[in-house]
């Protein structure tokens, strides 16, 4: 369920609505200009004793169209009571124990993961998430928070409103998934010779915003500073060279002080990465076929549902070509599951199993799931 | 094409520098393996890899034959930790490099032991002689393909070479451990021994110090000495005994602390003190200041001393007090059997001379004094006098001869003494008297025999005159310090010469019965001194100094009783009226004392025992003829003797006036008479005066009784 302009009351409102089910819990995504008021809403619906988890994205994706004040309400049956695993920059971010691990029930189903988008301590978050659960159940999901790029608490449950934080939701539903992102091989290979977490310090041996400088001051013909950095970086992001895949997207977003290259995301010391770049038209088939794959993974069921991660960046990107990508992905789904409803959220950060293999944390993709039963 | 060949070979070394990169990150084992295979699976696309290390290589036995899964990832999958090196999944690289099927071979079944593995690809890697790598990739429908594993084969030769490093590592942590285990136990182990010999040392601290108390209050004088005779340690006894300071005393010889004469039994006794174990004797001891005393020695070798020359624990025991309790008790033996045989004559020596004394008494009445006839009498009655006070001196010897107490002024029996004795002499008395003298409880005629001994004493020892000094003082008497006296009250009197002395030799015998410096004396004046005061529960002392003069210090406990009115009674016969019964078996002591009776103005009824006695007096009764007084033998040998007599009486006339006489004068009816119901008391041999005395007071204190 969408609503157009959300606020505390309809959004309690709408959740009420539904029929009440057993193992019930409600994913509620809103986009970050909503009038919704987060203890309230808690409070009204913990009062109607509902069970929920959801995040603030910068928008929220319906159909062909995204909305920074929408709500998207999907209700899901529950595995396990969603869990919320707080400090992640601290590392101390433990995941809690949960009664019946999911490899217990008969097929493989879904972990929806929301994360704190702007919190350091993803990536070592996830490996343990999938170092403790493995390939059992598809993982899908991304990274809360405001395009502001400034923290703040931006994930909620039944549990209260949390920053630095991220939700795992096991739901007895099957998934079926599909990341691409479109960009291509641009400059490289580069070595990351030193880096911090999502700080590059050293390109090749030397600092790393000049290396990057040079590649993509010769690229676009523009001069690269740091006070211009995202309006031209926002095209030339980084990729983590993987055998067999495409890149790991890593979005450079600003330079700091020491002239080290900031990124969205953890970027290992010594990966081997490529400067990328694509334009318009490879993004928005990218994402098409994101879709495909997403469709030649699905098998039988009911009750589709389409459940979309889509990067933030790429609508600034694409600015208003970004409807283009999200058409593609509606209409690939709806090709074969017409009533398939399509949603989903701009996100600073995507997750998923990339395809049978690793849980990754990518930048400037495109993540489609199909959820259904 | 060729540019793809050689970008995909880029890419594809790319991909094997990063992961060469990841190798080799961290010493430790765990660490280095997570670097390594995150980066693997990360780069490679891969579902799971494990590292699997053989247990000889991490610290077991040699020919162990185990292998260990040290590490993977996602755990999720590790089903088995350890396996043997005979499993499957080891055997089938036996002399390979590494080992691939797919879910459709069927080694995989064989190989797989991780959950959730049905399907894709496996690789096997061996890792040189310490293990194997192991991969999965559930992506993948066929094997792993040769260039790819090849491609690894070389990246893992790296990983081998760095995998020994970390497990040399951790040998070397091992070994640090173990040592650091080791030193930790040995510190513990020193530290518990600290504990152990702090706690050992407090227990013997406290144990001497225990030890060092128990010696202090032990009254001995106890030394440790060398078997030289070299003093090393002594107890505060032997401080106090000696007058040495602690400093004084250490570093001197044992000898110092014998005068010469003594020294040869010690320099003996020490020197064979190995083969004797202990030696025992008695011995002059010398102070510090130079005064001797006496004292019993005991010296033994110090057992459990760890030394071959262990030292010799000598003990020193002041004796003076109990050569002094010694003394007096072989003193009182000797008095007790003197006192057993006069008591035994006593007796029939007193009624003898009762008849003597009664008969001459009445041969003076009918003699004119002017009469040579009537000095005769008087001769005889002095000498009859001195026979019955030796007599009764005797009798004070006698074991249970009480005194006849009564409260009175000790300081004018002895101002009465004195007065009598050195009358006529060229010795005069000097009195140092405080305001108030205590009052004493003391029999007057005893102790009358005290002082005149000791005044006639002291004036014989100086017999071209002088000065005796007679002081008395009020004093709280401490047994401790006065033997044989119970604390309390009493009053001390010293009698001073300034004569000639006692000598050593002399001072021990003084006390003796019959033990006499003088040409004509008795020997018992002293003894008898010695005993009245013994039987007062007093003490005798004496201090001489030859040349200089002797003090004799007697001491008796005080009365509680105030002074009684003074006694007006006078020494001449007191005539009365009445009838008086006389009960005794001796026929001249009837016949005497009805005579004396009838000079005294009383008419008498004599008979022979008490029942008689009993009954005359029954009699008179019923003829209302009453007696004005009985005056009744104590002892009557065959018949009812006074005591009994008295009771009868008593029974009759419970006002009846009962005097008891008797020659047994230390007999305590005697002393105690009215706790008998008799009402006066009369000692035999007696005279008309004393037979007046006694009856007149019935006179004065109407009603009878």
């Amino acid at each position: 369920m969408f609503i157009r302009s959300a606020t505390t009351e309809n959004v309690i409102q709408s959740v009420s609505r539904f029929a009440p089910a057993e193992d019930q819990v409600f994913l509620v995504m809103l986009g970050e200009r909503n009038s919704v008021s987060i203890p309230e809403m808690t409070a009204g619906l913990n009062r109607r004793g509902i069970s929920f988890f959801g995040g603030i994205f910068p928008g929220v994706i319906y159909g062909a169209e995204y909305f920074d004040d929408g709500a998207l309400i999907i209700e899901m049956p529950m595995l396990h009571k969603p869990a919320i695993v707080t400090g992640l920059a601290s590392n101390m971010g433990l995941l809690p124990e949960i009664s019946s691990a999911p490899e217990d029930v008969d097929f493989k189903y879904t972990a929806l993961l929301l994360v704190d988008g702007l919190s350091e301590g993803i990536s070592p978050f996830i490996q343990d998430l999938f170092d403790r659960y493995g390939n059992v159940v598809n993982y899908l999901g991304g990274g809360a928070g405001s395009l502001t790029l400034r923290q703040a608490p931006c994930l909620f449950s039944n549990e209260g409103f949390f920053q630095d934080a991220a939700i795992v939701a096991f739901v007895r539903l099957k998934s079926a998934l599909g990341v691409k992102h479109g960009w291509q091989k641009h400059a490289g290979p580069l070595v990351a010779t030193r880096t911090h977490g999502n700080v590059i310090n050293e390109l090749n041996w030397e600092n790393a915003f000049e290396i990057y400088q040079n590649i993509v001051e010769s690229s676009s013909g523009r001069t690269l500073t740091p006070d211009n950095f995202f309006s031209i970086s926002k095209g030339y992001p980084f990729g983590i060279m993987k055998e067999g895949a495409e890149d790991i997207v890593r979005d450079p977003i600003t330079v700091n002080r020491e002239n080290e290259i900031v990124c969205v995301g953890e970027v290992p010391e010594n990966a081997v990465l490529n400067v990328l770049k694509s334009s318009k038209s490879e993004l928005v088939e990218a994402a098409g076929k994101a879709a495909e794959q997403c469709l030649e993974q699905c098998g039988t069921g009911e009750h589709f549902q389409g459940l979309v991660f889509d990067c933030i960046s790429r609508v600034l990107y694409l600015e208003d070509d970004f409807t283009d990508e999200l058409t593609a992905i509606k209409g690939r789904i709806n090709g074969r599951y017409p009533e398939a409803e399509v949603a989903g959220v701009l996100s600073l950060g995507e997750i998923s199993s990339y395809g049978d293999g690793y849980l990754e944390l990518f930048n400037k993709t495109a993540v489609v799931g199909l959820l259904y039963r | 094409m060729i540019n793809d060949y050689f970008s995909d070979i880029a890419n594809e070394v790319s991909i094997l520098y990063e992961i060469s990169l990841s190798i080799g990150r961290s010493v430790n084992l765990r660490e280095n393996c997570e670097f390594f295979v995150k980066t693997l699976l990360a780069k490679k696309g891969l579902t799971y890899a494990s590292i699997w290390v053989k247990d000889r290589c991490l610290g077991g036995a040699p020919d162990s034959e185990g292998c260990s899964l040290v590490f993977a990832h996602p755990e999720f999958y590790v089903r088995e930790k350890t396996l043997p090196l005979s499993h499957p999944q080891f055997t089938v690289l036996t002399g390979k490099p590494y080992f691939t099927c797919s879910s459709e071979d069927g080694a995989f079944g064989a190989c797989v032991t991780e959950k959730g593995m049905d399907k894709g690809a496996m690789a096997l890697f061996s890792l040189g002689d310490i293990g194997f790598l192991k991969l999965y990739s559930t992506a993948r429908e066929k094997s792993f393909e040769k260039r790819q594993l090849n491609q690894l084969r070389h990246v893992l030769a790296k990983f081998t070479v760095s995998l020994e490093g970390c497990l040399a590592h951790e040998r070397s942590l091992r070994e640090i451990e173990e040592r650091k285990e080791a030193e930790r136990l040995l510190q513990v182990s020193q530290s518990m021994l600290e504990v152990r010999v702090k706690a050992r040392t407090a227990e013997l601290e406290e144990s001497r110090l225990r030890l060092s108390s128990i010696l202090d209050t032990i009254g001995e004088a106890i030394v440790v000495s060398k078997v030289s005779g070299e003093i090393q340690s002594c107890n505060r006894s032997c401080l106090d005994l000696y007058g040495f300071s602690e400093n004084e005393l250490q570093g001197r010889n044992l000898l110092e602390l014998f005068p010469p004469e003594e020294r040869r039994l010690l320099i003996s006794g020490l020197q064979n003190i190995h083969e004797k174990g202990e030696i025992h004797y008695f011995s002059e001891s010398l102070r510090k200041d130079g005064s001797m005393f006496p004292v019993e020695v005991t010296a033994s070798l110090m057992k459990g001393a760890a030394t071959v020359s262990p030292p010799v624990v000598v003990v020193l025991k002041d004796i003076t007090e109990s050569r002094k309790l010694e003394e007096e008790l072989r003193r009182a033996h000797k008095l007790e059997s003197l006192g057993v045989l006069a008591g035994g004559i006593a007796h029939d020596f007193n009624n003898l001379l009762a008849g003597i004394m009664g008969n001459v008494s009445l041969e003076k009445q009918l003699t004119d004094p002017g009469d040579r006839k009537y000095r005769r009498l008087e001769n005889i009655e002095k000498a009859a006098e001195r026979a019955r006070d030796l007599t009764h001196q005797l009798l004070t010897f006698s074991k249970g001869g009480e005194p006849v107490k009564k409260t009175t002024s000790i300081e004018q029996i002895i101002m009465d003494s004195a007065s009598f004795v050195l009358r006529g002499s060229n010795v005069r008395c000097e009195f140092v008297i405080p305001d108030s003298v205590w009052p004493v409880e003391v029999d007057e005629g005893q102790m009358n025999q005290v002082f005149n001994n000791l005044i006639i004493n002291a004036d014989q020892a100086m017999p071209n005159g002088g000065r005796i000094t007679i002081r008395m003082d009020n004093l709280q008497a401490v047994p401790t310090e006065i033997p044989g006296m119970k604390a309390g009250k009493c009053v001390k009197i010293s009698v001073s010469d300034h004569g000639v002395g006692i000598s050593e030799e002399n001072l021990q015998k003084i006390f003796d019965p019959y033990f006499t410096t003088k040409e004509r004396g008795s020997g018992l004046g002293l003894a008898i001194v010695y005993s009245i005061i013994k039987n007062h529960g007093g003490y005798i002392g004496v201090e001489t100094v030859i040349g200089q003069g002797t003090t004799f210090h007697v001491f008796i406990p005080a009365s509680v009783r105030e002074l009684p009115a003074a006694d007006d009674a006078g020494r001449t016969p007191v005539a009365g009226s009445g009838k008086v019964l006389v009960m005794d078996d001796e026929a001249i002591l009837r016949e005497v004392a009805c005579e004396l009776l009838g000079h005294l103005g009383y008419s008498t009824v004599a008979c022979n025992d008490g029942a008689e006695a009993v009954s005359l007096y029954r009699e008179a009764l019923m003829n209302k003829e009453p007696f004005f007084a009985v005056i009744v033998d104590l002892t009557i040998p065959g018949g009812m003797g006074g005591k009994e007599t008295m009771k009868k009486l008593l029974e009759l006339d419970s006002g009846v006036r009962c005097v008891v006489s008797s020659g047994y004068c230390n007999d305590p009816i005697l002393a105690h008479y009215r706790e008998y119901g008799f009402s006066g008391v009369v000692v035999k041999p007696y005279n008309m005066s004393a037979l007046g005395r006694v009856l007149n007071e019935f006179h004065d204190k109407s009603p009878r009784r």
